[in-house]
C-alpha cells in the first residue's frame, strides 16, 4: 500500500549524507587543499626551521602567525566561495529543481541539511588536518610545556579566524546564490555583495584623496570599520593581518563581532530567500529585478568613478579632467554592458536599460563635477578665528623613516589608523587661522600630490620606508566640532609652518629614541648581524645613543628634514634587547637603525673608538664571484658607454665626479653584463672593493657589481668604488644572456 | 483525491494557469491533455508541490500540498525531462528516492528493472531516452507513492513497453491503489487507459470529465439529407461543433445523446445516416477548433 503519513520522517543524517554523496568533487578538493596546506606545509616549514638552534619558538610562532594562518584563511575563503556558490546549484537547473523540490522534505530542512553539508565539506578535513599538523609540529619541535600552551593558543586563534572567514564568505555566497538563477550570476552577485561596501568606501576614499585638499571626515574610522565589517570578502584579509600581528584593538573586536553578526544575518537572509524563492526562476539571470537594477547601477556607478579617479591620478594636470570624464563614461558603460550580459545571460542584451545607464552616468558625472569644481565649497572652507580651538598637525615630509619604522611606538599606531588627533596638538588659534588661510588661498586646484611610501632595502636587507609627500594633514578643532583636511605644501608655506615644526612637542613626538623599548638596549652592534662589532658597556651604549640623539636633535630642522628623505645610510646600529618572556635561545631581538652621513657626532665618536676600523666582512675566503652590472638605468649609446657610466667613468675613461644614479635614461639593448673579475683583481684593488653589507666609511660612492660567496657559504654583495674598476675588465664585459660568469678558480686568503 | 481549486499561476506576463478547478479521484487514471503551452506541466508541478500557486490551492487528500511533506510523500512526479545525477546509476537514484520515500520498494524495483531488462548498475547517461523514461516509471512505481504524476512519460517509449507500462499501472491500481495522472499529447494512448480526462487550453480548463461520458455526449454524424435546409433543423436541436460537406455527404460533429439523435433520424428520413463515436483525438480537435485553435489554413 501507499506510504502512510507517519512514516515520512526523514532524518537529518540521511538527508546530509544524501546531499554529500553528490558533492564528492568538493570534498576531494577540500581534503587535498587541507592536506597540502596543513600537515605537508607544516612538515616542510618546520623541517626547514627545525635546524635553527636558536629562536625555535620564535620561528614556530612566525610560521603559525603568517604562513599557516594565511594558508588556512585562504582555504576557508576559497572553500566558502566554491561551496557557497555550488552547494545550492540545483537551484540553477530546472530539472534539478523538479527533482529536489518535488521530494517530500520541507525547504527549511533542505536548507539546513544543505548548509550543514557545505559547512562540513570544509570543516571536517580542516579540523582533522589542523589537529594532525599541530601534533606533528609539537612532536617535531619538542617545546617546553609553557610554549605548548602558547602554540595551542595560536592554533585556537587561527582556527577562530578561519572559521569566521568561512562563515562570512559562505553565507554571503549563499545569499547571492539565492538571488541568482545561474552560476555566473551567483559568482557576480557573491562578489558584489561581498565587496560592495568596501568598494563604496574605497571610492569615497579615492574621491576624497583625489579632489585635492578634500575633507577627511572625522568619522573615517567608523566608516572604515563599517566598510570592512559589511564586506565579508574584505574583512577576512584584515582579520588575518590583525591576527598575525596580534593587534587586539577595537577594530579587531569590531571585525569579529560585526563579522559574526553579519554572518548570522546573512544565513538567515539566505534561508528566508530560499524559503520564499519560486522554483520557476531557475536558469534565469538574477530573478529579482530590483536586485538586478540595484547591483547593476551601483557597480557601474562605483566602477566608473574608480576608473575615472585612476586616470585623474595618472594623467597630467592640463587634461586631467577631460580624462576623468572620458574614462568615467567608458568605464561605467563597459561595466554596465558587462553586467547586462551577465544578468540577462545574453550578448544581445548588452545595450539594455539605457535609461538606467543615463541615470548612473549623470550621478557619477555629478560627483565628478562637484569634486572637481568644489561646488560644495569644501576647499575654501575656513572656520572663523574665534571658533578655532586647536589643531593637530602632521607633516609626513618632515618625518624621517625612523618614525615609520619604530617597532613599538604609539606613533606607528596613530599613523596606521590615520588618527590625526594623536599628532601634536597646537592651540594657538591665531597661528592656526593664518596657516589655514595661507594653505587655502595658495592651494592649487589642479595639483594632485599623492602621498607615496617609498620602500627600499637597506644595507642589511631590511625593507625601509619613508614618506615622500607635499602634503600636510591637519585636524582642526572648532567649537562646533572637529574635521580633518589635507593641504599641499609649497615653499611659501614653509615659513608659516616653522612655528609648528620647530615646536619642542613636535620634535619629541617624532623623536625615535623616546621609545621605551629602544632606550635601554643590552648591546649595540655595528655591522651585520653576523659580522659585527659589539658595544656592550653601558657607558659606551649611553654615549653612543646620546651622540645619535644629539645628531637627530641638531638636524631636526626643516632644512634637514626637507633634504633628509633622500639620504642613504651606510652604517647601521643594531639594537639588541632582551625579552625575558621568551626562552633563552629566543630572547634577543634586533632592530636596525642606519647612521646617515649627517650623523656627524655619531660617526666622530665611532671613529674615535675604532680609528682604523673597516666595518664589513674581513678575513674572508672567497669561494666564488659572480660579477655583473645591470645597466638598465644608465645613459649611453653603446653598451660600453653605458658600462663605463655604470662604473663611474666618462666615455673617455676618466672618472666622473657625479654619480650617475637614477638617471632613468633607458638605452637600447639594455641588459645584464658579466665582468670577468677574479679574486686576484679584488686582492689587488684592496679597499676599492667592498664585500659585505657595510661600506668602509659612510657615503663613499660605491656601486654594486656582483655577489661573492665566502667560505661561510653565505652570499655577500660586492661593491666597487666608482671610477676604480680597471677599464680592461669593463672592456672585456660580455652580455650575460643566460650564462653568468662565475669565478671559482681561485681562493683568496 | 486531489482537488484543484481556482488555481492560477503566472510567470511574468505569461498566465500559465488561469483559475483552474478540477478534481482527480483516487483509483482512476486521469489524463491531462491540452494544446502546447496550455499549462499541463505547470499544473503537474503545482500538484506535486514544486510550484506554489499564485492564487487558489491544491489539496491532496484534503490537505494543501505545498511544503507539506506528508502529502508530498504521497505524490511522485516524473517530469518530461527527468534529472538523473551526473554519472549516476539507477541505484544512485534509488538511494536518493529511498531517502525521501521511506516506503520505497527496492525488491520491486529490482524485479521491474529485471523484467524490463535494464541494468541497475549501468550509468544512466548511457541509457536511451526510452530507457530513461522506463527507469523513471519504475522509480515512481517502486516509491509506493499514491499519486504518480507522469508528464509526457509515454513519449519515446516503444509500443511494447507502452503496453507493459499500461498493464503495470492497472495492476498497481488494483493492488496498491495507485492513481496515475498522465499528461500526454498521445491521445490514442490515453484513450486506452484513462478513465477521466481534463482538457487544458491557454491556462484554463475546458472540461474535466469521464471519458465514457464524454464519448457518449459527442458524435460524428455522416448523413445524406433529402433537403439541405434540414441541417438547420439538426443544428436547432444539437450544438454542431464542426460541419463538412463533400457533395451530398454531410459530416457533422455534434453534441447530444445518441437516443435523441436517432430519434431525429426518424423525423428527417435521410437518404443516408450513420452515427459514429469520436475518438479522444477527434474530440480534442473539435473542442480546440471551437476555441479557435485551428491551423487548417496554415498552407492556404
Amino acid at each position: 500500500m501507499t506510504s502512510p503519513i507517519s512514516t515520512n520522517k526523514i532524518s537529518y543524517r540521511q538527508c546530509i549524507l544524501e546531499t554529500a554523496r553528490h558533492e564528492i568533487w568538493m570534498m576531494v578538493l577540500s581534503v587535498l587543499a587541507n592536506i597540502i596546506l596543513g600537515p605537508i606545509s607544516t612538515l616542510y616549514s618546520i623541517n626547514t626551521r627545525i635546524d635553527q638552534k636558536t629562536a625555535r619558538f620564535h620561528y614556530i610562532c612566525e610560521y603559525l602567525n603568517e604562513i599557516q594562518l594565511f594558508s588556512q584563511v585562504f582555504i576557508a575563503f576559497a572553500g566558502a566561495l566554491i561551496v557557497g556558490i555550488f552547494i545550492f546549484r540545483f537551484l540553477f537547473n530546472r530539472r534539478m529543481v523538479d527533482l529536489y523540490h518535488s521530494a517530500p522534505i520541507t525547504r527549511g530542512k533542505r536548507f539546513f541539511c544543505t548548509w550543514l553539508t557545505g559547512f562540513l565539506i570544509w570543516f571536517l578535513p580542516y579540523i582533522v588536518c589542523d589537529i594532525l599538523s599541530g601534533a606533528l609540529l609539537l612532536a617535531l619541535c619538542r617545546l617546553p610545556l609553557p610554549y605548548v600552551w602558547k602554540i595551542l593558543g595560536i592554533y585556537g586563534a587561527n582556527f577562530f579566524v578561519s572559521l569566521l572567514t568561512f562563515l562570512m564568505v559562505y553565507h554571503v555566497c549563499l545569499v547571492a546564490a539565492m538571488l541568482s538563477g545561474n552560476v555566473l550570476n551567483a559568482i557576480v552577485n557573491s562578489f558584489t555583495l561581498g565587496l560592495i561596501a568596501f568598494a563604496a568606501y574605497m571610492t569615497y576614499l579615492f574621491g576624497m584623496d583625489i579632489f585635492f585638499q578634500s575633507f577627511y571626515r572625522s568619522s573615517l574610522e567608523v566608516l572604515t570599520n563599517c566598510a570592512y565589517v559589511l564586506s565579508p570578502m574584505a574583512a577576512p584579509v584584515l582579520l588575518c593581518i590583525h591576527r598575525s600581528q596580534s593587534l587586539g584593538n577595537n577594530f579587531y573586536s569590531a571585525l569579529i563581532i560585526g563579522g559574526s553578526l553579519l554572518s548570522l544575518l546573512n544565513v538567515n537572509l539566505a534561508f528566508l530567500i530560499y524559503r520564499n524563492r519560486k522554483s520557476e526562476i531557475s536558469e534565469t539571470g538574477t530573478p529579482c529585478k530590483w536586485i538586478q537594477t540595484l547591483f547593476r547601477c551601483s557597480l557601474s556607478f562605483l566602477g566608473g568613478l574608480v576608473i575615472s579617479f585612476f586616470f585623474i591620478m595618472v594623467t597630467s594636470a592640463t587634461n586631467r579632467f577631460a580624462w576623468g570624464i572620458v574614462t568615467l563614461v567608458l568605464g561605467s558603460i563597459i561595466l554596465f554592458a558587462l553586467l547586462n550580459i551577465f544578468y540577462h545571460y545574453n550578448f544581445k542584451s548588452i545595450i539594455c536599460h539605457k535609461r538606467q545607464y543615463c541615470l548612473v552616468l549623470c550621478g557619477a558625472l555629478a560627483v565628478l563635477f562637484v569634486g572637481h569644481f568644489d561646488l560644495l565649497g569644501y576647499e575654501s572652507y575656513l572656520p572663523k578665528k574665534d571658533q578655532i580651538i586647536g589643531a593637530n598637525i602632521q607633516i609626513p615630509r618632515f618625518m624621517n623613516y625612523y618614525y615609520i619604522n619604530m617597532p613599538t611606538n604609539d606613533c606607528i599606531d596613530s599613523l596606521e589608523k590615520e588618527e590625526l588627533t594623536n599628532s601634536p596638538l597646537f592651540t594657538n588659534s591665531e597661528a592656526i587661522y593664518e596657516i589655514l588661510q595661507t594653505l587655502i588661498e595658495d592651494s592649487d586646484p589642479d595639483s594632485y600630490d599623492s602621498e607615496t611610501e617609498i620602500s627600499y632595502l637597506d644595507s642589511i636587507g631590511n625593507t625601509m620606508y619613508y614618506r615622500n609627500s607635499e602634503t600636510v594633514y591637519v585636524c582642526i578643532h572648532t567649537r562646533q566640532g572637529s574635521y580633518n583636511r589635507r593641504y599641499s605644501i609649497k615653499d611659501i608655506h614653509l615659513e608659516a609652518l616653522r612655528p609648528f615644526i620647530e615646536n619642542e612637542e613636535y620634535i619629541q613626538y617624532y623623536y625615535p629614541m623616546e621609545s621605551d623599548r629602544l632606550s635601554l638596549p643590552d648591546s649595540i652592534t655595528l655591522g651585520t648581524k653576523y659580522q659585527s662589532l659589539r658595544i656592550e658597556t653601558p657607558e659606551k651604549i649611553r654615549q653612543l645613543l646620546d651622540a645619535y640623539q644629539a645628531d637627530f636633535r641638531r638636524n631636526q630642522t626643516m632644512e634637514y628634514l626637507d633634504n633628509s628623505i633622500s639620504s642613504m645610510e651606510d652604517l647601521c646600529l643594531n639594537y639588541i634587547s632582551n625579552q625575558d618572556d621568551l626562552p633563552e635561545w629566543d630572547r634577543t631581538e634586533s632592530y636596525y637603525y642606519g647612521i646617515s652621513p649627517w650623523h656627524t657626532e655619531t660617526i666622530a665618536l665611532l671613529n674615535s673608538w675604532f680609528p682604523n676600523i673597516v666595518l664589513g666582512v674581513s678575513d674572508f675566503t672567497i669561494n666564488s664571484i659572480d660579477c655583473y652590472a645591470f645597466i638598465d638605468d644608465y645613459p649611453g649609446t653603446t653598451p660600453l658607454d653605458i658600462l663605463l657610466a655604470y662604473f663611474g667613468y666618462e666615455s673617455d675613461k676618466t672618472p666622473i665626479t657625479d654619480i650617475p644614479f637614477f638617471t632613468k635614461l633607458y638605452a637600447n639593448g639594455i641588459n645584464r653584463y658579466n665582468i670577468p673579475l677574479t679574486a686576484k683583481d679584488i686582492e689587488e684593488m684592496g679597499d676599492n672593493f667592498r664585500i659585505g653589507y657595510f661600506s668602509v666609511k659612510p657615503s663613499d660612492p660605491y656601486v654594486e657589481c656582483g655577489i661573492v660567496t665566502l667560505s661561510d657559504g653565505f652570499p655577500y654583495p660586492l661593491y666597487v668604488k666608482l671610477g676604480t674598476l680597471p677599464t680592461s675588465l669593463i672592456d672585456a664585459a660580455v652580455p650575460a644572456e643566460n650564462n653568468n660568469y662565475v669565478y671559482t678558480d681561485r681562493v683568496l686568503e | 483525491m486531489i482537488e484543484i481549486k481556482n488555481v492560477s499561476k503566472q510567470f511574468g506576463d505569461i498566465i500559465a494557469l488561469n483559475n483552474i478547478t478540477a478534481s482527480i479521484e483516487e483509483g482512476h487514471v486521469f489524463g491531462l491533455i491540452g494544446t502546447n503551452g496550455a499549462g499541463k506541466s505547470t499544473l503537474m508541478r503545482s500538484i506535486c508541490g514544486i510550484y506554489e500557486p499564485d492564487r487558489g490551492c491544491i489539496l491532496v487528500d484534503g490537505e494543501p500540498i505545498y511544503e507539506n511533506t506528508a502529502m508530498k510523500s504521497k505524490v511522485f512526479f516524473i517530469s518530461d525531462d527527468q534529472y538523473f545525477f551526473r554519472n549516476g546509476t539507477p541505484m544512485d537514484m534509488v538511494r536518493y528516492y529511498q531517502t525521501f520515500y521511506p516506503d520505497f520498494d527496492l525488491k520491486r524495483f529490482n524485479s521491474l528493472m529485471e523484467s524490463l531488462q535494464l541494468s541497475t548498475t549501468r550509468k544512466i547517461n548511457t541509457f536511451s531516452k526510452g530507457m530513461r523514461k522506463q527507469l523513471s516509471v519504475m522509480l515512481g512505481v517502486s516509491s509506493n507513492a499514491k499519486y504518480l504524476l507522469c508528464d509526457e512519460t509515454f513519449d519515446g517509449l516503444d509500443p511494447v513497453i507502452r503496453q507493459a507500462i499500461k498493464r503495470l499501472f492497472i495492476r498497481e491500481m488494483e493492488e496498491n491503489g495507485l492513481t496515475p495522472i498522465i499528461a500526454s499529447h498521445n491521445l490514442r494512448e490515453l484513450e486506452d487507459i484513462c478513465e477521466h480526462v481534463g482538457l487544458l487550453h491557454k491556462g484554463g480548463i475546458l472540461f474535466s470529465r469521464d471519458l465514457e461520458t464524454m464519448k457518449l455526449g459527442i458524435f460524428k454524424l455522416q448523413c445524406v439529407l433529402k433537403h439541405p435546409e434540414q441541417i438547420q433543423q439538426i443544428a436547432e436541436q444539437f450544438p454542431i461543433l464542426k460541419q463538412e460537406m463533400r457533395g451530398m455527404l454531410t459530416t457533422l460533429t455534434l453534441r447530444g445523446e445518441s437516443s435523441r439523435i436517432s430519434k431525429l433520424q426518424q423525423e428527417l428520413e435521410p437518404v443516408f445516416w450513420e452515427l459514429l463515436p469520436l475518438t479522444l483525438e477527434e474530440i480534442f480537435i473539435s473542442e480546440m477548433e471551437v476555441k479557435g485553435y485551428d491551423f487548417t489554413n496554415l498552407y492556404q
